[in-house]
Parts: structure tokens; C-alpha cells; sequence
């Protein structure tokens, strides 16, 4: 590991010491081309159209947030210096969990288990960035658009520890979701290594604005907030003299 | 970019026309009272489960798996009417009649005596001539259940007859999982109370005896002679061959989905389980590879279970290297 700190920190300064000539010869095409990871901390809210509140009551009660990632591609084009368009095809696993619960088998014998819930889904972002400071190395950034999210997978997963080691048991389940929509704001900054590479980092959250759950009366709405890290490559052209 | 708007695009349009609702669905035409007592199902303290005498309880010759909880069957019957002989499936039922599921776990299963916890009711109500779901899910303090109509999930934990300790993520299904298995033909039908399945001897109030003949008594069914329908018997009698008990576990767990009208069907699955069907009409050879694939990856059943039926998987897998 650190071998490999080493040469990720040598590169980063060849490429911030040594590459500045082409400043002046090149200029950065529209579109970028990404590297996308985030981890993410996802909830769910619950809205209720039953004859009785129970199902939502003991869910509110019982299920808590957990965490998650999402990963991916990443495009952007720049529409000007200020303004980019961007877009991406990432995979998002968004979770929650109930609360560990004790399990009391003898007086003097008890263990917990939690059930957790794994929604994945592919994620198209569209979304227009504002750069505060598009001049500068240290590019001050803000955003907001929609999420489309398709290709759904709900996973269960039961965590038991009846001896002192923790077991997971997996359940593919099959409740009909759908594509979700999400909001999604973000601000951040964007560091230009070279002309061509530049290292991202932004703090996002995502609001559901559809239910996994249409067809249900106790409909279930995803929020994640999340901290995420790209690496952008823009290609150069050569600047006209 | 503009692909990208196009796709975003149909998706929103394509989302937003499967927007039907539940009461659109076969199953919820019905309003259920809030608690489960308002059905009077049972005498004295509810979680002894001791049922009242209109409610008649009955057993199957080869049961759902239901990730091992206990069930208890129960059939209620407005005075005076009967239930009618077809042939050798579903008979029908009058207007009125009331089929009770209640699931359970014993803390103990070895030591029944150490207490259950109750987690849900499910019932079958016939109104107006069509089928309707319900979904009751029983309080901690075991006196009653209320009705609940999306699902969810809950932790039981209990200790098994070899003495191992069992945790499960027990899946309490929605009105749309239960009319998902109980649809045919776009109507809802029982799954569990065939003839063919209650063609068994049972334990009655009178001893053991046939159910059907049981049942006939009780004039609750009309007469005929229970020799002329096939029992489907007990997939765990090792005594039978493997090909019946197999073909009874593929009925009971399968054949709901899996048959002519059934939720499988509609998917252009032609593999059909039923006791009846004959090998080459069930396609079962063809498709065993796929059969043991989906059992082991626990991608089937669809719904109702979040644990294998080990047991049942190794019954199914030796009965297929039989008929290769």
C-alpha cells in the first residue's frame, strides 16, 4: 500500500510540476470523460395511503439508514467556461436496515440480527454545473439536476450473530420496482492536475421524487447524501496561433 | 446528450403509465375489518388458536414451503351451504366462505409447550362471487391482529427439532405478493384446498379419518365417493417413490405459478407442475436444468420464502437424474 502512495504521489507532482508548457499550446475540448466513486449514506422515507398507519408505524420504528456506494462513468460537456452539462451511466446501491435486534433464546442467552435492504439500480444523472472559478487551479463548483435510475435489483440481506460472529444470509426479492427519478444538488471542487486530468470531489444529496414502490399503498422514497471523488480526463486540441 | 434526454424521457413516460393502483387489482374489491377479531375466528385467549366451531380446520397432503413456520388451516362456511365437487382440483366454494392461513413459529420446536409467536393471518373471503386477500399481522402481546396491506419484514427466531438456533428474515407479503401466487386467469383462486389435496386422512374431533368423507359429514361438501379423485400425498413419506413425492412437492410449491392461467404462464414460461399433468405435458425434462438453477440460487419460488428448502431442493434434484 504504501509502495503504492508513493508512486501515486510522484505522478501527481510530475504531472503538476512538469506538464505546465502546454498551457500555452493546447486547449481543452468539450467533452470530459470521468472516473465516478462515492461513498453514500442512503435513507428512505414513507408515505402512507393505507386504511391503518401499522405497516408504516412499525417500518418508521424498526428501519434506520445505512450506508452505501455508487460508481461509474462520467461526461461532461462544456456548454461555456461557466456552464457544463453532465451525464453518466453509474451503478448506485442504495441500502437501509432495521435496528439490531436482541434475540433472547435462554434467560441467560441472547444474540442480535438485523435485515438489511439493497436496492441497486444504473443511474443516468443529467444535470448543468455551474464553475464558480472555472480560471483557476482550484475550481469551486456547484450543480443540480435528475437522476433517471433504471435496471432495478432489490436484494435482502439477514445479518445474525448467535455466536459470536456475524452470518449473512442473501434473499433476492422480486417486488416489482420501477425507474426512480431523484433530485440531486452538489457542490464542490474540481483540482487541475494537468490540462488534461482533473481530480473532483463534491458533497451531494439525492431526493426521491418516485417511490420504489408505485402499486403500493405505504410507498418507500430513497435519499442518499454522499461524498464522492472523480478523476476527469478532457482532451486537448491544439490552440491556433 | 440528446440520446440521453430521449431516454430519460421514455422512462418518465413508461413510469408513469404503471401507475395502476392496488384497488385496481383482483383480491381488494372488499373492505376487511381493521382487527382480525372482527372475524371471530377464535374461543377464549387468540393466541392459543383454539378456532370456534363454525371454523373448520382441515389439512393438506403436501404443504408450501413457508421458510418452516408452523400453519394452521381453517375453512368457514355460511350455514347451510356446501362446497362442490368439480373434479380433482379446487371445488367450488358458496359465496361467503372464509379460508384462514394463520403462521407461526414455536420458540422451541422440539418442546411445542415452550409457547409460539403468532406473526400473521391471511385470509380468503368470497363475496360476490370473487375471491379477496387479506393480510393480518399479530401484535406482541398476541391478542389480536390488524390488518395490513403492503408487506414487510420481520427478524423470528426460534430453535429447530435438531436443537439449532434459527434467525429468518421473515417476509410478511403485500396484497400484490398474495394475489401474484393466488391469480389465475387474472381471477383470484386458493392455492392449498384442492380435492386432490384434501384427500388425505386427517385428525378430526372424531378421530382419524378421510377428510373428504370428514368434510361430507360435517355437510360441508357435497356426497361422492372420495376414491374417484387422486390424493396428492406427503412429498416427506419416504416410503412412496421419488416420482410422487416429487411431483406432489412441484404441485404444492410450484404448480400455483406454474400452470395453464397461472403468473408463470402469462410470462411465457410453458413448464406446468401440476399432480396431473404428465411428464411430457410438464416439461419438466426440459427444463431441469434451469429447475435446479433457479431452486439453488433461490431465485424460486418467486415469492413467500427468504431461506432454502434445503430438503425440498435435494427431493427435486434426485428426482431429475431419475428422468434424464
Amino acid at each position: 500500500m504504501k509502495s503504492y502512495l508513493l508512486f501515486a504521489t510522484l505522478n501527481f507532482l510530475a504531472f503538476t510540476g512538469f506538464s505546465q508548457s502546454e498551457f500555452a499550446t493546447t486547449t481543452p475540448k468539450r467533452f470530459s470523460y470521468g472516473l465516478y466513486f462515492s461513498p453514500n449514506l442512503n435513507y428512505r422515507t414513507l408515505t402512507s395511503n393505507a386504511t391503518n398507519n401499522l405497516v408504516k408505524a412499525t417500518r418508521d420504528q424498526e428501519e434506520i439508514a445505512d450506508f452505501g456506494f455508487r460508481a461509474g462513468m462520467t461526461f461532461d460537456y462544456r456548454i461555456s467556461k461557466k456552464i457544463d452539462l453532465s451525464s453518466g451511466l453509474i451503478f448506485s446501491n442504495r441500502t437501509f436496515r432495521t435496528r439490531s435486534k436482541r434475540l433472547v433464546w435462554s434467560k441467560s442467552n441472547a444474540s442480535e440480527a438485523f435485515i438489511s435492504q439493497l436496492y441497486s439500480y444504473v443511474d443516468i444523472p443529467l444535470k448543468v454545473r455551474y464553475n464558480i472559478s472555472p480560471d483557476q487551479k482550484l475550481n469551486w463548483f456547484v450543480s443540480g439536476g435528475a437522476n433517471l435510475a433504471f435496471l432495478p435489483a432489490h436484494v435482502q440481506r439477514n445479518h445474525t450473530n448467535t455466536s459470536g460472529t456475524w452470518k449473512v444470509s442473501r434473499d433476492r426479492l422480486n417486488t416489482m420496482l420501477s425507474f426512480l427519478f431523484l433530485a440531486e444538488i452538489e457542490a464542490g471542487v474540481a483540482y487541475r492536475l494537468t490540462p488534461a486530468f482533473t481530480l473532483r470531489s463534491s458533497l451531494y444529496f439525492q431526493h426521491a421524487l418516485t417511490s420504489t414502490n408505485p402499486n403500493f399503498n405505504t410507498r418507500e422514497f430513497l435519499y442518499s447524501g454522499g461524498f464522492s471523488v472523480g478523476l476527469i480526463f478532457t482532451p486537448q486540441k491544439e490552440k491556433k496561433q | 446528450m440528446k440520446n440521453i434526454l430521449i431516454v430519460s424521457l421514455l422512462g418518465l413516460l413508461t413510469f408513469s403509465s404503471c401507475q395502476d393502483r392496488l384497488s385496481d387489482l383482483p383480491g381488494v374489491q372488499m373492505s376487511f375489518p381493521q382487527q382480525l377479531s372482527g372475524y371471530n375466528i377464535y374461543q377464549g385467549n387468540p393466541s392459543d388458536l383454539i378456532p370456534n366451531p363454525d371454523y373448520h380446520p382441515f389439512e393438506l397432503g403436501s404443504t408450501l414451503f413457508a421458510d418452516f413456520s408452523e400453519k394452521q388451516r381453517l375453512i368457514k362456511l355460511p350455514a347451510g351451504t356446501q362446497m362442490k365437487k368439480v373434479d380433482q382440483g379446487l371445488p367450488i366454494f358458496p359465496d361467503g366462505t372464509i379460508i384462514v392461513k394463520t403462521f407461526f413459529y414455536y420458540h422451541d420446536k422440539s418442546v411445542p409447550a415452550k409457547g409460539k409467536r403468532i406473526i400473521e393471518t391471511r385470509l380468503l373471503v368470497k363475496q360476490g362471487e370473487q375471491w379477496n386477500v387479506a393480510t393480518y399481522l399479530w401484535d406482541g402481546s398476541q391478542t389480536d391482529a390488524t390488518l395490513v396491506e403492503d408487506g414487510l419484514n420481520t427478524t423470528v427466531h426460534y430453535v429447530d427439532e435438531n436443537g439449532a438456533r434459527q434467525v429468518l428474515a421473515y417476509r410478511i407479503p403485500s396484497n400484490r405478493e398474495c394475489v401474484t401466487c393466488h391469480s389465475s386467469k387474472e381471477e383470484l383462486t386458493p392455492i392449498g384446498p384442492k380435492l386432490r389435496n384434501l384427500n388425505v386422512t386427517a385428525e378430526t374431533p372424531s378421530g382419524a379419518t378421510n377428510q373428504i368423507t370428514y368434510f361430507q359429514d360435517l355437510g360441508i361438501l357435497d356426497h361422492f365417493d372420495p376414491s374417484t379423485v387422486s390424493a396428492v400425498p406427503n412429498f416427506k413419506n419416504t416410503n412412496l417413490p421419488l416420482n410422487i413425492r416429487a411431483r406432489a412437492y412441484l404441485d404444492i410449491n410450484c404448480a400455483h405459478c406454474h400452470r395453464k392461467g397461472g403468473f408463470a404462464a402469462a410470462s411465457n414460461v410453458d413448464l406446468f407442475f401440476d399432480y396431473e399433468a404428465s411428464l411430457e405435458a410438464s416439461n419438466i425434462k426440459a427444463y431441469s436444468g434451469d429447475i435446479i438453477n433457479q431452486l439453488n440460487s433461490g431465485s424460486m419460488p418467486l415469492l413467500g420464502t427468504s431461506v432454502l428448502d434445503e430438503e425440498g431442493i435435494e427431493l427435486i434434484k434426485e428426482y431429475l437424474n431419475t428422468i434424464q
